[in-house]
């Protein structure tokens, strides 16, 4: 992905916020493929990058269940041998407990029907979550999931993410509280997720490269996402069934 | 309209034991909120009614609309910009505009794309409990007019219910446990839009109706319709093995 620095930036940004606002020491994103492939896309550091290796090891762990039941998954102390921790992933505990974190928070970046990742957190202090930040931290969620959405669209021009937001980005007020780099969120109107399920059969790929495909293509042509969505929808254009650029595409990214 | 008559009270009763039931047993929200959106405009008498709810960033967003016509659906998410909707979340209280020709300076793009769309009067109704303001009932009228209490007061009855079946899940009285609540919901919305799209790819089908197979389909096989939707998206049930369609 030769132009991904502008997203990468992007994806630092929504980690950044993270460590300033949640009282986290680390962050990782991680993203599944269609082949089932989890692809570690940002990482604060070697620790989060380990918790997440164990978890693809070992076949288990809180980022693992996130996914699965769709729902934030929170260790509360990985060296409470009384904790749920122990019981529900043993292998995953016994070897995160020799890092050292501590809390770990996992929550799912969802996108319609597609498990699309992701965002988890530790803390080298037993750490609880007030109300506020567990707010901050669903805001962050959402915010993960369009970076990832941008890392996962090929070649995407940095002078075009503005454009592309022209359907109305807010800045979500996530990490401001703590000063940090505000983070972007553009809306994803109804007819852009109406248009991917449309691009679904057209491709014959998932809701997550049709989705992909259908922002890489507005990106490409330097058109709003809205507009290309209403234009699929209306059956006036039609993307290349082209495999080989899928960036997610069946193996193509592992 | 100064009284209720006699059918439209049957009708009225009628909705909320249905509502109150689904209530009680267990329901999938996005099938709730369907459900409440044909309500509003089979009783309230207006034209169309669609049913926003706040995000974590605090914007409004389409939950369900008494029509899938991909403008009204615009319709309702241009107010985050400008619009009663807008007003209505903010302030907390019901913003009535009874004829949208007078309103172009106060909305300018959300009067005009409600006029060509073919709407002179619109009302948004607060979704609300105690302090917290969840989204708003939208209602769109052909003609331009004024409501009347007895309409006002049934449609706010309305968006309570809305209200209640976001709150009742809650497993504590926290922001975060509500912040989730909307997203799951509002997530569930998504999918929905995946499935159409979905459909209409597979089908040729005009949204609308690839909504209407998607919750035949669901009422049918007695499933949630957000259950069914995602089991599309998903690949778990093909789009060949939905009920064949009524007409």
């Amino acid at each position: 992905m030769a132009d991904s620095d502008a997203e990468l930036s992007r994806l630092q940004r929504v980690a950044d916020a993270c460590l300033h606002s949640l009282s986290v020491t680390g962050v990782s994103v991680s993203v599944t493929t269609s082949g089932g492939h989890r692809i570690v896309m940002h990482a604060s550091d070697a620790i989060a990058v380990r918790l997440e290796e164990l978890q693809s090891d070992l076949g288990e762990g809180p980022g693992l269940d996130a996914l699965a039941h769709r729902q934030t998954v929170i260790v509360d102390d990985l060296a409470d041998r009384h904790g749920t921790s122990w019981a529900t992933w043993p292998a995953f505990t016994d070897a995160a407990v020799e890092t050292p974190a501590r809390t770990l928070f996992a929550l799912p970046l969802l996108l319609g029907a597609a498990k699309l990742g992701v965002l988890q957190m530790y803390s080298e202090r037993v750490t609880t979550w007030t109300d506020e930040q567990q707010v901050r931290a669903l805001a962050l969620s959402d915010a993960a999931i369009y970076a990832a959405l941008d890392l996962l669209t090929d070649a995407i021009p940095a002078d075009s993410l503005e454009p592309a937001m022209a359907s109305g980005p807010i800045r979500t007020s996530a990490g401001s509280s703590a000063g940090s780099a505000e983070v972007i969120v553009p809306i994803l109107r109804s007819e852009v997720h109406q248009a991917a399920g449309m691009l679904m059969s057209d491709l014959g790929v998932d809701i997550v490269e049709a989705t992909v495909r259908l922002r890489g293509h507005a990106f490409a042509q330097g058109r709003p996402v809205i507009d290309v969505a209403r234009d699929i929808i209306a059956r006036t254009i039609r993307l290349p069934d082209d495999n080989a650029s899928g960036p997610i595409g069946r193996g193509g990214l592992s | 309209m100064s009284e209720l008559n006699t059918t439209r009270e049957y009708r009225v009763a009628e909705t909320f034991v249905a509502l109150t039931d689904t209530l009680v047993t267990g329901f999938d929200v996005a099938d709730l909120f369907n459900d409440l959106a044909g309500a509003c405009v089979d009783l309230l008498d207006v034209h169309a009614a669609g049913l926003m709810l706040v995000d974590v960033h605090g914007r409004l967003r389409v939950m369900a609309s008494s029509s899938e016509r991909s403008r009204l659906l615009e319709l309702m998410e241009i107010q985050n910009d400008a619009g009663p909707c807008l007003d209505c979340y903010r302030d907390g209280t019901p913003v009535l505009a009874e004829d949208l020709g007078a309103e172009s300076e106060r909305w300018p793009a959300f009067t005009e794309e409600a006029m060509r769309v073919g709407f002179r009067a619109a009302y948004a109704l607060p979704m609300r409990l105690r302090s917290d303001t969840i989204g708003a009932l939208n209602l769109f009228h052909q003609q331009p007019g004024e409501v009347s209490d007895a309409t006002l007061r049934l449609g706010q009855a309305l968006a309570d219910v809305a209200t209640i079946a976001i709150l009742q899940e809650r497993a504590s009285r926290s922001g975060a446990e509500l912040s989730r609540q909307l997203q799951s919901a509002l997530n569930s919305r998504v999918v929905i839009e995946q499935a159409k799209g979905l459909l209409a790819g597979r089908m040729e089908l005009e949204m609308p109706d690839a909504f209407d197979r998607l919750r035949d389909h669901a009422r049918g096989t007695r499933q949630r319709l957000s259950d069914v939707a995602e089991a599309l998206v998903t690949g778990a049930l093909d789009p060949d093995e939905l009920l064949p369609h009524e007409s």
